[in-house]
């Protein structure tokens, strides 16, 4: 790609990090990562939708209501995402969640979220919900680039399964992105360590130097482990473990079940079914967990939690470490594991990367550093953002849109799980190691188990368990026609293909017919079918319009009351001798008809009915400037003065305080 | 309306080095051969030769449509070499196939 001469027409891609808490999103641009701001300032933005009587909202709009509107407000898709109604995990969040969950009612058991929107209970899938949140990141982006970003790297898990990837790219297409990539979060993370790393090194010369690292990626929700080697520009995984639901909120959740067992023995009163309660308490929790990170203790106060009494508790950071001490304890298994598969020695990790607001808590960086014999741990990189930086970065180097120093970076991914069919008696025979570097295609002969059989079953499945019904189960196909003979006698062989997105798909051949049956693990059990996408992707446009439809009224509102204060303050600045009395007090008329209009419908009025209201006033207004003489100290000339592209709405421009161009926000960006 | 995409020739996932890669992948009986490997060569020089050699030929690297089955290729001749069975037989079979009119990733509308 030639450099940036041609800016105007560049296209972007994004790469976003969906957490289960917070999303991040991050452009190459200019030649190097940036991380983007939403709309309130913040660099990340809670993974959070809700819905008041008028509006749907998103990120830190949604999160900042949720008090209020507990059984509305909407979290942790994450956790959602590619399970099953049934999932003994998502059985256990039910009971923590404000929100309804039910099950579709469909044999593939899928589980839907349910909110009260305008009196209507609707129903979402948790693709839905994560599409909504792709789509506040994408609008992140498109708000600091100033144009349509499409094309996107998605990061997720290494320890996500096939369902949960294929569930998130669901969600890509329904927010109307061109997913480009499914990339791991620790392996994404580990771009950001080596560009950081390299950047530090630019000295030493570019010899074929190796590098182990082990990235802990510990988040809100899910916890990852992977070891790679750094071979110049190559990044290879060599190894990846964890648990898709271990982080933050686990350790919310069982400070906040600590703070209810001690407000029911002061008060003698159960708090659990108050939900505004309990989300205030939560919150309170969140933030009493993130600053034990620097102190010592703090206090948990709530005023007024439950039946008029209030909560307050001094907690120390050792009693916190002790109610999550399993948790800790139980992230050390992957680390292990990991470390055992990868075939490298403890001593030749050279750097130990920490990333994931979890890995702030001093006791967690306690244990990785002990485990690893008292190792310096890496904090170099920013926990928060390294996931959605390495996102971009391999964004722009699958896109072709990065500079030369990405150009020539690679990044060789692995299986995270164990690829194999069912054998007569139950039995998983893999055909891919877990850990596999992907692309990659390994086949297997097989043959029939009964006499005169003429056709076999392929079942598909994932994991690492020695029974089939102990692993995910992915698809299956029949082949049919084999030539009726003894068991044992027809060669049947089976090919598993694994491309550079992780998509699998599996064939199998008789060696005697030539006959071939194939399936590509794709619209499978748990996951949506082609037709569902569609339908959601109509619903999220639907609701784009009904998103754009509200924003375009609080423009049209915002427009009216900067035009009020404008004229008013026009009106305070023409010298009394120029006006007449009779016009002052016309306009003067007008304006507070106008004041009252808005205070009776700002909250209704649509688009066109502001617009209008705006139009009175001016020309009520123009009516009476046209009379003034021009060439004494008039205030729309003193503005005019300014150049065109500095002038605030009230003086007559476009922009906003914020520095927005009101243009850009009412003209659709298409 | 369409971005000025580079020619394609500008594109470097489609320069001659890249077709060139795989048109020698193609003509490979060994997993020596894939990865130019000396006789006798350690695990290690293996690794070594995968990662040069995989800058040229993943699918990120190579626009063409044959670099997803040489980019296996590639990672069985390394399996094999790490285990010290470089000179077995490796069945190569593979088009490299033209350069797309246009790689899908820079389709992108304003």
């Amino acid at each position: 790609m030639p450099d940036g001469a041609d800016d105007g027409k560049k296209s972007y891609s994004m790469g976003i990090d969906l957490g289960t808490t917070y999303s991040c999103v991050g452009i190459f641009k200019d030649g190097e990562v940036q991380i983007i701001a939403n709309d309130q300032g913040n660099r990340t933005t809670p993974s959070y939708v809700a819905w008041t009587d008028k509006e749907r909202l998103l990120g830190d709009a949604a999160k900042n209501q949720v008090a209020s509107n507990p059984t509305n407000t909407v979290f942790d898709a994450k956790r959602l995402i590619g399970r099953t109604f049934q999932d003994p995990i998502v059985q256990a969040d039910l009971k923590l969640w404000p929100f309804r969950v039910v099950s579709d009612g469909s044999p593939d058991d899928k589980p839907l979220i349910e909110v009260m929107y305008q009196d209507v209970a609707k129903k979402f899938h948790p693709e839905e919900i994560s599409s909504m949140i792709l789509t506040k990141m994408k609008l992140t982006a498109e708000a600091f680039v100033g144009q349509r970003v499409r094309n996107a790297v998605i990061t997720v898990p290494a320890y996500f399964n096939d369902s949960q990837r294929q569930a998130t790219k669901d969600a890509g297409e329904i927010a109307g992105l061109n997913v480009l990539r499914i990339v791991n979060e620790p392996t994404a993370a580990a771009i950001a360590y080596g560009l950081d790393t390299k950047s530090k090194e630019k000295k030493t010369k570019s010899g074929e130097k190796e590098t182990n690292i082990l990235v802990f990626d510990m988040g809100g929700g899910t916890f990852d482990v992977s070891i790679l080697t750094i071979t110049d520009t190559v990044f290879e995984v060599k190894a990846t473990a964890g648990d898709p639901h271990l982080g933050g909120e686990d350790f919310d959740n069982r400070m906040l079940s600590y703070c209810i067992s001690e407000f029911r023995r002061k008060h003698k009163s159960d708090p659990t079914r108050n939900q505004r309660a309990i989300r205030r308490l939560r919150t309170q929790c969140e933030r009493a967990k993130r600053q034990l990170s620097t102190q010592t203790s703090v206090t948990i106060e709530v005023d007024s939690l439950h039946e008029g009494q209030d909560f307050n508790l001094r907690l120390s950071r050792a009693k916190f470490e002790e109610l999550c001490m399993d948790y800790f304890k139980k992230a050390m298994e992957p680390v292990s594991q990991c470390l055992g598969d990868s075939g490298l020695p403890k001593s030749q990790i050279s750097d130990v990367v920490l990333v994931g607001g979890s890995t702030r808590i001093p006791k967690v960086q306690e244990l990785i550093s002990s485990f690893f014999n008292g190792k310096q741990l890496c904090k170099e990189i920013n926990p928060d953002e390294a996931v959605a930086y390495g996102a971009a970065v391999q964004a722009a180097i699958v896109s072709g849109t990065g500079t030369e120093e990405v150009e020539n970076m690679l990044l060789l991914d692995v299986a995270p799980l164990s690829l194999g069919i069912e054998m007569a008696g139950g039995m998983m025979q893999k055909l891919i190691e877990r850990n596999s570097t992907i692309p990659t295609n390994k086949s297997q002969d097989f043959t029939t188990a009964e006499d005169y059989q003429d056709y076999v079953e392929i079942k598909v499945y994932e994991g690492e368990r020695a029974m089939v019904k102990d692993n995910n189960y992915l698809g299956k196909f029949v082949l049919t026609g084999i030539p009726k003979t003894l068991r044992g006698v027809p060669k049947i062989k089976v090919t598993f293909n694994v491309d550079s997105n992780g998509i699998l798909e599996v064939t199998a051949e008789d060696m005697k017919t030539h006959r071939k049956g194939e399936i590509q693990i794709t619209n499978e059990k748990g996951r949506l079918s082609q037709r569902d996408i569609e339908r959601m992707l109509q619903d999220a446009e639907a609701h784009k319009e009904e998103d754009d439809l509200a924003r375009g009224e609080m423009m049209a509102r915002e427009s009216i009351t900067v035009y009020m204060r404008r004229t008013r303050k026009a009106l305070e600045d023409i010298d009394s001798e120029k006006i007449l009395k009779r016009d002052r007090e016309r306009l003067e008329k007008k304006m507070e008809e106008v004041d009252l209009w808005l205070d009776e419908h700002s909250n209704k009025a649509t688009k066109e009915e502001f617009e209008a209201k705006q139009r009175e006033l001016e020309s009520a207004m123009n009516t009476i400037m046209l009379k003034i003489n021009r060439s004494e100290s008039d205030f729309w000339e003193q503005q005019a003065i300014l150049p065109e592209n500095e002038k605030t709405i009230e003086q007559g421009g476009y922009f906003l305080d914020s520095g927005l161009d009101i243009r850009d926000l009412i003209e659709d960006p298409d | 309306s369409f971005m000025d995409v580079p020619k394609n020739s500008a594109d470097p996932r489609l320069s001659d080095v890249k077709r060139g890669e795989l048109e020698r992948i193609r003509k490979c009986k060994t997993s020596a051969e894939v990865l130019e490997l000396q006789p006798g060569a350690t695990a290690s020089a293996a690794q070594k030769a995968f990662f040069r050699k995989s800058v040229l030929v993943h699918p990120d690297k190579n626009g063409f449509p044959g670099a997803t089955e040489a980019m296996k290729i590639l990672s069985s001749a390394r399996e094999a070499a790490e285990k010290g069975r470089s000179d077995q037989r490796l069945e190569v079979a593979f088009d490299v196939g033209e350069a797309p009119a246009e790689l899908p990733q820079l389709l992108s509308f304003r």
